[in-house]
């Protein structure tokens, strides 16, 4: 089983704001390619000084991850949060989006 | 008849004449279109406004309407401002008088548009090399007086103006870029400017002993950096604007005082009056605005075979076939209030793709506030997105809900329906005027919820 860490001090902060940045740092990452690997596991630490991750960054850097993963659990199961005791919202919100398939609204004539 | 010929004096004479002629029209500035305009100005002026006002006058004297609220009254209040951008094809201009002394009511954004506006008719006579001389009347109220030295004409035109030790307020004037090269690690203008306008907020709260709480941090935080990035990504101008105000200023005659009474004047008793002015939250006003183009214009200019535009035709197609669609009820409307539902976004390339998140986000932040305000109806909090020919009210009278697919959708009609036709007072559509990009008003009170007491009474420090 692999492990890597990926410290969000290192992508900038303490604000976490924007797509475009989200996705930059998924680029960096390379992100896409790692999750290629099944057996790889992902340790994500977010520092104290951390201020706020907004959705959008949160999606445009681990969205395509939690859509492949498939689910919830498998996307826990390959990424770990570590908050230092602080609860970010973001991120079960951001997986729950994410996860929402089959865009559109639905029109009922 | 000798032939008359022409000797070269004779020409360079000639010569002489037209060139002095030529010079003298330059001067005089007397070309068709002023020299200087910058971008944002032009893009307020592109509405004609119905003046009656000869553009070769060269006094003008504007009176400022009676509601000059973008939340409450957007047309004529963007009517107005169209006015006032207009008078940078006044080239004649040499005085201007702006009369804000009849108005009851104003808000934060017409402050600022209308100070950006005329800053800009200033700036752009100048490089004519013409001065215009600009003075104003203001309105009796304190309170509003205040707003327009912080953060309206006064502050833009950098008119030394009357200030109280008593005083007591927080101003955020920002102005954000686009960030062209990202670079990892770097802080952007969306990050910076979000960070400290949190930070502002804390400085507001301060004044009560009071900070956010780290929900309320992380909640304000979401909600204006998703904007911004919708500022960023849908505009074509680089540049955003946010604004923020606070006034805790404690004076007699409260607008929010006078604007509770005048909401509910048939239903207050003496003592809610009472209790009201004892127990008045503080009222936050924020604008943030760019310039570009509206909602409905980026999904008009989709491709008819895009994956978003494919989202929204069974919405314009069913309207149509309905014929709901009216003077008061256009497409453009409806693709308005269609791009605030979840998961729609004019990015949205395919099924997976998540976009059309930060509107969302906006609503649910508004809505958590609206319902853990106090209980006083006068302290509702309003909002609008005005964007091109639309804009959107929200009072908390119409909420976000769930449907069966988990998708949020606000309709503002009863039935939480967009195969019906919203009610007009929520979803106006403009005619005389409009917002050439898009623009969120917001004034709330700050919710005892997102606010908790410090624990060093003696640090009043925010964290």
């Amino acid at each position: 089983m692999e492990s890597k860490t990926i410290y969000f001090e290192r992508l900038g902060g303490p604000t976490y704001i924007g797509r475009p940045n989200g996705e930059h740092a998924r680029e960096v990452l390379k992100l896409d390619s790692l999750d290629e690997n099944k057996n790889m596991r992902f340790v994500v630490d977010i520092p104290e000084t951390t201020y706020n991750i907004n959705s959008s960054y949160f999606l445009g850097l681990f969205g395509d991850s939690v859509r492949a993963a498939g689910s919830i659990e498998k996307f826990r199961e390959r990424f770990t949060f570590r908050t230092h005791g602080k609860d970010y919202r973001v991120i079960d919100r951001g997986i729950e989006r994410a996860l929402v398939r089959d865009k559109g609204l639905g029109i009922q004539s | 008849m000798k032939k008359q010929t022409y000797n070269n004096q004779y020409l360079l004479q000639v010569r002489a004449e037209k060139a002095l002629k030529q010079s003298l029209k330059d001067r005089s500035g007397s070309t068709k279109r002023p020299p200087y305009k910058r971008l944002p100005l032009d893009y307020l002026n592109k509405v004609k406004p119905n003046s009656t006002i000869n553009e070769t006058t060269e006094i003008v004297s504007l009176v400022v309407p009676k509601i000059f609220c973008l939340i409450t009254n957007p047309e004529a209040t963007l009517e107005f401002l169209a006015s006032a951008a207009n008078l940078v094809n006044f080239l004649n201009l040499k005085q201007l008088v702006l009369d804000h002394s009849e108005v009851e009511k104003h808000d934060l954004g017409a402050e600022v548009l209308l100070g950006f506006a005329i800053k800009e008719v200033e700036v752009a006579a100048n490089y004519r090399n013409r001065e215009i001389k600009i003075s104003g009347k203001y309105p009796e109220s304190d309170r509003k007086m205040r707003l327009i030295n912080a953060l309206g004409v006064v502050q833009k035109l950098e008119v030394e103006h009357r200030k109280s030790e008593d005083d007591k307020l927080e101003i955020f004037d920002f102005r954000g870029r686009k960030q062209v090269h990202l670079a990892l690690g770097a802080e952007d203008d969306k990050n910076r400017g979000a960070k400290r306008f949190v930070d502002y907020l804390n400085r507001c709260l301060a004044y009560t002993k009071t900070e956010l709480t780290q929900s309320g941090r992380e909640d304000f935080l979401d909600y204006t950096g998703e904007i911004i990035d919708n500022a960023e990504r849908h505009s074509d101008e680089s540049k955003w604007y946010i604004c923020g105000y606070l006034d805790d200023t404690d004076d007699g005659d409260s607008q929010q005082i006078t604007d509770a009474k005048g909401a509910n004047a048939a239903q207050q008793s003496e003592s809610s009056d009472t209790a009201i002015e004892e127990t008045e939250p503080q009222f936050c006003e924020i604008v943030i605005y760019n310039f570009g183009r509206s909602i409905a214009d980026t999904f008009l200019e989709l491709s008819d075979d895009s994956f978003a535009k494919s989202l929204v035709s069974p919405y314009i197609d069913h309207h149509t076939k309905k014929k709901l669609f009216t003077k008061t009820w256009r497409e453009r409307d409806l693709l308005t209030l269609i791009a605030l539902q979840s998961y729609i976004s004019c990015q949205t390339k395919d099924a997976d793709d998540d976009c059309g998140q930060g509107t969302v986000d906006l609503i649910e932040f508004f809505h958590r506030v609206s319902e853990e305000t106090t209980d006083f109806e006068s302290t509702h909090i309003n909002m609008t997105i005005i964007s091109g020919f639309t804009a959107l009210y929200f009072d908390g009278k119409y909420r976000l809900t769930k449907n069966e697919k988990g998708r949020e959708i606000i309709a503002f009609n009863d039935e939480n329906d967009l195969n019906e036709k919203p009610d007009s007072n929520y979803v106006k559509s403009l005619t005389k005027a409009k917002f050439p990009g898009t623009l969120i008003a917001i004034r709330f009170p700050l919710s005892a919820k997102y606010i908790k007491p410090v624990e060093d009474e003696s640090d009043n420090t925010p964290s």
